[in-house]
């Protein structure tokens, strides 16, 4: 899932024939000014990050003059925003309020579906809508099909409660945001608030759309839309982290998920969604801090494995390594175990004064026990040991070494 | 007895000519599977491993009506194959790619679910009856290492895990009637709940255990179906991710539901459901072989 910046999902908003208010992305306080100038009249400045919360935290500010816009544009650049930091504003025309609406186009795994969510009571946060008023949203679940039905989009307007010249206006920019939520193959398309002007007529002065990258294979014009060094869901990406994306990139033979995590201090390489979960779990459950997450689909991995080891153990302030995973059902294991122990060999690592233990279990599990062994001090173990097991013997080692 | 699965069903199928196809077609007949025949468009009236292939569905199913049919196809091929599947009518659909489009697999299931077809998955590794039939990966090619026939059934969000619970309990001298990968998409076409009638009507089944993830609101609705009254076999469940709880919204570990949304779906408030609803609650992973022990001893 890859979240867009606001300008780049208000492209598709205002693609899909949805108004929008108009905005330019800058990167300075010369340049808020001149957008400001141009766009006329009173202006919103909001700090661009791929992230919510902005209004809480101040970096979304009314302008009256140029000059004003430059002055937030200043404030807001350099800052960061979470973990994010504030490259560009994007200033935009100010809206007339008459009215604030919720809407989502989002999956929901009960209904199996595409759902929609709906509420007059916009503008605020939703979570808390949801948490203290979840009567106020309209909850329904869409067909898959080509397009939002005209009438289903109307119902939805009026069980939010719309009635007349509003609802036939909203119903018309469901329509055009649900064309974004399938033809942009995106899990989520928020709009917050979706407003009715002064004049009568629905703006959409924000809008938030994550991309399903799982869908990039149709998409080839994401290329110029996803920026492979943006971040990982919550934060920008750590040196590492991006050193494991170019990795990841030298084969398409196979795909790797990695995280860090700055205050660990062992590497986990522990395979397989379900079970990087439950050793991340004991991990903690023992008191000790996992330093990474590391997943790679089955493929052509040896190379990779062996890259991304000797990427991992450059990192500072690691104590031991685990590596392996759940027992491989026809994969052979020892593919993977040559790519790591060729990299633990190069690096020199000596398991006695730096605590490694594998994890290894399925097709080719003699070989890799003989692999291990190349490596001094490597403790190899197999499917007559858990997975917690494992975790066990690596924080039990590191405490040993590093107390 | 077992679900879903046994020496008798018969199984198509698509993408047969491809080398991972191959492989386990010779991994699945080995063990006993009844694969009647196979697709691969452009290569009809071929063989593979005696095996007739057929263009089309249609044309294969004509010849031999199956019951089941597994897509060995990449994740942009999942929906045009299995929409051709679930229009001849196999009442049965076994998705093993990884990263279907969350678009292609609402639509694969909003038209499964009025052609009355059961899928299962997207990201399933497959399923295995032990000592009668398997589909898939799941076992590879000594799944007597993994699974041995006995009185557990197995479900599992994670096909890795799912491997692990049937290794654990055959090193304890415990045999499983039918483990079903259900896959750990946020939207998937089997989830536990829908399995519950099928292990309750099978003699066979004895316990029944769950491994569960972080997201969805599968666990929490099987909880209410046990509580019920509507499954009254003993259920051990497992619930990984309590770690990411603590951890900034969008960490994902490469499983789409895994990603804790609004709230929904953690693993704290599953596992509280699950016990209040009478199921024994595994903590720790290593616990599942010794709860599944008390429960057949209850059973």
């Amino acid at each position: 899932m890859t979240r867009l910046l606001e300008h780049q999902s208000m492209d598709l908003i205002a693609a899909a024939g949805v108004a929008v208010a108009p905005y330019r992305a800058v990167g300075s306080a010369t340049a808020a000014a001149e957008a400001a100038r141009a766009l006329g009249g009173g202006t919103v400045v909001k700090a661009l990050v791929p992230a919510g919360g902005r209004g809480k935290a101040g970096v979304v500010v009314l302008c009256d003059t140029p000059e004003a816009a430059a002055a937030a544009a200043e404030r807001m650049l350099g800052q960061t925003l979470g973990h994010f930091p504030i490259k560009q504003v994007l200033v935009q025309a100010k809206v007339d309020i008459a009215a604030e609406y919720f809407v989502a186009f989002t999956f929901d795994s009960m209904t199996r579906g595409p759902v929609l969510l709906f509420s007059t009571e916009g503008g605020i946060d939703v979570e808390e809508l949801a948490r203290d008023k979840p009567q106020a949203i309209v909850t329904r679940p869409l067909e898959p099909a080509e397009e939002l039905p005209v009438h289903v989009a109307r119902e939805v307007a009026e069980a939010g409660g719309l009635r007349g010249e509003a609802l036939v206006r909203v119903a018309e920019a469901l329509q055009g945001l649900y064309r974004v939520f399938r033809e942009q193959d995106a899990f989520l398309v928020e709009v917050n608030p979706l407003v009715l002007d002064g004049a009568g007529a629905v703006v959409a002065p924000t809008g938030v759309v994550t991309v399903d990258d799982q869908a990039d294979f149709r998409h080839p014009e994401w290329a110029g839309l996803l920026d492979p060094a943006g971040n990982n869901g919550w934060r920008p990406l750590t040196p590492l982290e991006l050193r494991m994306r170019e990795i990841d990139a030298t084969d398409d033979g196979s795909a790797i998920r990695f995280n860090e995590f700055a205050e660990g201090r062992i590497a986990c390489m522990l395979t397989g969604g379900g079970s990087g979960m439950v050793t991340f779990d004991h991990i903690l459950r023992l008191g000790e801090t996992p330093a990474t997450t590391f997943d790679i689909t089955p493929g052509r991995v040896e190379e990779k494995m062996y890259l991304a080891t000797k990427a991992i153990l450059s990192r500072p302030g690691l104590a031991g390594l685990v590596a392996g995973g759940n027992i491989s059902n026809f994969i052979p294991i020892d593919v993977k175990v040559r790519g790591v122990v060729r990299a633990l060999k190069e690096l020199g690592v000596d398991g006695r004064t730096f605590p490694v233990v594998f994890r290894y279990a399925g097709p080719g599990v003699e070989v890799s026990r003989e692999l291990a062994a190349e490596v001094p001090g490597v403790e190899f173990c197999d499917e007559t040991t858990g997975l917690e097991e494992a975790v066990e013997k690596i924080v039990n080692r590191v405490r040993e070494a590093r107390p | 007895m077992s679900i879903i699965l046994d020496g008798t069903t018969r199984v198509l199928i698509h993408g047969i000519t491809g080398r991972q196809a191959r492989t386990h077609l010779g991994y699945m007949r080995a063990y006993g599977t009844n694969v009647v025949a196979g697709v691969s468009p452009g290569r009809g009236g071929q063989e593979v491993d005696g095996i007739p292939v057929f263009d089309t569905v249609r044309s294969a199913v004509a010849a031999h009506p199956a019951d089941l049919a597994v897509l060995f196809v990449p994740s942009p091929g999942a929906r045009p194959t299995a929409l051709e599947v679930i229009d001849a009518g196999v009442p049965v659909v076994v998705i093993l790619a990884e990263g279907v489009p969350h678009h292609d697999t609402a639509q694969i299931l909003h038209r499964a679910r009025l052609a009355g077809v059961r899928v299962i998955g997207p990201n399933s590794q497959g399923m295995i009856s032990p000592g009668k039939a398997k589909i898939g990966g799941t076992g590879g090619q000594y799944p007597e290492r993994m699974f041995t026939p006995g009185p557990v059934g197995i479900v599992s969000r994670s096909g890795g895990m799912g491997g692990e619970i049937g290794s654990a309990l055959t090193r304890r001298g415990i045999g499983q009637s039918t483990y079903v990968s259900i896959g750990g998409d946020l939207v998937t076409g089997t989830a536990f709940w829908d399995l519950l009638p099928l292990y309750q009507a099978d003699p066979e089944t004895e316990v029944l255990v769950l491994f569960g993830e972080p997201g969805t609101g599968h666990e929490e609705k099987t909880a209410e179906l046990i509580a019920a009254g509507e499954f009254t076999k003993p259920v051990v469940a497992f619930v990984c991710g309590e770690a990411l709880e603590g951890l900034p919204k969008g960490m994902s570990f490469g499983h789409t539901s895994s990603i804790i949304a609004r709230g929904l779906g953690s693993p704290t408030r599953k596992k509280a459901l699950l016990r209040e609803a009478g199921a024994l609650v595994a903590e720790r992973f290593g616990d599942i072989p010794g709860l599944v022990e008390q429960a057949l001893a209850r059973a």
